[in-house]
């Protein structure tokens, strides 16, 4: 599915305009560093590596010959690239087995959207406090389950139980289907609108 | 079977990578038992992944404004005009200033607000030394015993002491940043008006047989009448020589030196050729060909920015949000590429919020501007 932001995007940089890379960062900045962040996790290495990228788009011309129907797969496939190219001359053995993981086809991740973060934010943050702590924790700060029960006060086994309780209430939630989580946050949109 | 919970508890410290070895394998091998495990394992990653990237995404920083500084780095070339005057005389150089600021990393709090510019400038002393000048009022003595008094108002000026040491060889340089301006009397009591974004080099004091000074950007002169020695601003491979008492001189445009006269007698002069002009014409010199031509003008929009204004009449767009950018800093962005050539009129005070001027654009044209930060937007 190509977008009309993708065409849009790839017809403003054919003209050489800035606009193009203003667009181009707008919707794919934020997924991109997410993204370069899978493998390097570091959000700040992860946004200087993206914007490395977007520049030498810029100034080796290559953004001038990009095509809609491939923009998408084309930068996650690149970031993903650099990212393990620094990982790997970084350390050339670590995380080699989380490779295999993240390499499914791009179609998956056609919800890799503003407005998906947006409502996981959201979603995140109408959970019990303790989970919220928690989920926070494991997922933003990259504590492992003893560090957070020590920090807690409470048992791993709990941290685990909290957490798999709180993936499953979000999981009602947001659905883990692409098509679903956009409906649902076109529909929410909609009953904000009609309040 | 096993509980959902606990696959899910499995799946879970398999992908944050709690999981023991036999956990590892345990979890491959159910994934790889049936097709509907692997679909299920994807679906769980998928939220999984949701949930770490909503998370992470909150600790990604920049915005486009930093980014497009980097990309526009390269790419921007200031331009610069110049006109001249009988006893004034304006002159524009352009090119110069593509060197760079460093991109500022400013907090998001802090958007910067557009302000006018205010008496700001930098003087390279022949030591070296700099002074930064702005509103403090001070005396400063050069090596050869000039003495330069710096006025709270934003002026330096040049006293000659009788007794003169290394005469001439002092060389002083002044230097103007992007929104500020600055006016200084040279030793013979001649007067200079720098715009922003400007240089001038000039001997503390003057000696032999002409008055020569070096200016970058734009500046109006008002020379001191002295028929033994004439005045000359030396700029771009060109020169501009005052034959008169007052001049002003300015160079904005790119590749070219234009020179409005208000007063007196002025010449360009690019090597053996010299182009006299009359008060009201406008000399314009072409780096490209070593071209000069001159025109009858109107000598207010080249000349008002010197007494407070700022006079746009029949100007381009382009060429007006020139002169705003450099004195506003303003970073200036076309939608509609044929908006550059939208010809407007029109006054402000320099020390106005430059929005009423965009609003009164907007009420004769098309052009619709967008303020955001330092950074304007044109589109239709």
């Amino acid at each position: 599915m190509t977008s009309a932001k993708d065409f849009e995007i790839c017809s403003l940089l054919r003209k050489r305009k800035m606009e193009g890379m203003e667009l181009l960062f707008t919707s794919y900045y934020k997924p991109l560093v997410v993204w370069a962040d899978t493998f390097l996790r570091d959000v700040a290495c992860a946004e200087d590596l993206v914007q490395d990228f977007f520049l030498k788009l810029w100034e080796t011309g290559r953004f001038e010959r990009l095509l809609p129907e491939t923009l998408r797969s084309y930068l996650f496939t690149a970031v993903r690239n650099a990212a393990l190219n620094k990982l790997e001359k970084a350390d050339p053995l670590a995380n080699a087995c989380d490779v295999a993981l993240h390499d499914s086809p791009w179609e998956e991740y056609d919800s890799f959207t503003d407005d998906v973060f947006r409502r996981v934010e959201e979603e995140v943050g109408k959970l019990p406090a303790r989970s919220q702590e928690i989920i926070r924790g494991v997922y933003l700060r990259g504590k492992k389950y003893k560090e957070l029960a020590e920090e807690l006060g409470i048992s791993v086994a709990t941290v685990n139980s909290l957490l798999v309780s709180a993936l499953k209430r979000l999981r009602q939630t947001l659905g883990d289907d692409p098509v679903k989580l956009i409906q649902l946050f076109f529909l929410k949109k909609k009953s904000d609108l009609t309040q | 079977m096993i509980e959902r919970d606990e696959i899910d508890e499995q799946l879970l410290r398999y992908l944050l990578k709690e999981s023991t070895p036999e956990e590892r394998r345990a979890v491959e091998e159910w994934v790889e038992r049936d097709e509907k495990n692997a679909a299920y394992f994807k679906r769980f990653q998928r939220l999984h992944l949701w949930i770490e990237w909503g998370m992470r995404a909150e600790m990604v920083k920049t915005s486009f404004e930093e980014l497009r500084r980097r990309l526009t780095r390269r790419r921007r070339m200031w331009t610069w005009t110049g006109v001249a005057a009988a006893a004034i005389l304006l002159l524009s150089v352009g090119g110069w200033l593509s060197q760079e600021r460093e991109p500022e990393r400013r907090p998001v709090a802090q958007l910067p607000v557009i302000e006018p510019g205010r008496p700001r400038a930098v003087l390279h002393l022949s030591s070296g030394e700099k002074v930064v000048m702005d509103t403090l009022a001070r005396e400063l003595t050069e090596q050869d015993g000039t003495a330069i008094r710096v006025s709270e108002d934003g002026n330096v000026a040049y006293e000659a002491q009788a007794e003169s040491r290394d005469t001439g060889r002092v060389m002083n340089r002044i230097e103007v940043p992007r929104g500020g301006e600055f006016s200084l009397e040279l030793a013979d009591g001649s007067q200079v008006w720098l715009n922003a974004e400007s240089e001038l080099r000039y001997p503390a004091r003057f000696s032999g047989d002409k008055r020569a000074v070096y200016l970058k950007g734009e500046a109006y002169f008002s020379v001191a009448t002295d028929s033994t020695r004439p005045f000359v601003v030396e700029v771009e491979g060109m020169s501009v020589r005052v034959y008169g008492t007052e001049f002003n001189v300015s160079t904005q445009q790119e590749g070219r030196v234009e020179t409005v006269l208000v007063r007196g007698a002025v010449g360009m002069r690019h090597g053996e050729e010299e182009m006299r002009l009359e008060p009201n014409q406008l000399g314009v010199f072409v780096k490209a060909d070593g071209s000069m031509r001159s025109q009858e003008v109107d000598v207010l929009p080249y000349v008002a920015w010197r007494t407070g204004d700022f006079v746009f009449k029949d100007e381009t767009l382009e060429s007006i949000m020139d002169k705003l950018a450099r004195w506003y800093d303003l970073e200036v962005f076309f939608q509609n590429g044929d908006l550059r050539d939208v010809r407007l009129s029109g006054n402000l005070k320099r020390y106005k919020d430059v929005r009423e001027l965009f609003r009164s654009f907007e009420k004769i044209s098309e052009a619709r501007f967008s303020v955001n930060g330092k950074t304007v937007v044109i589109g239709k």
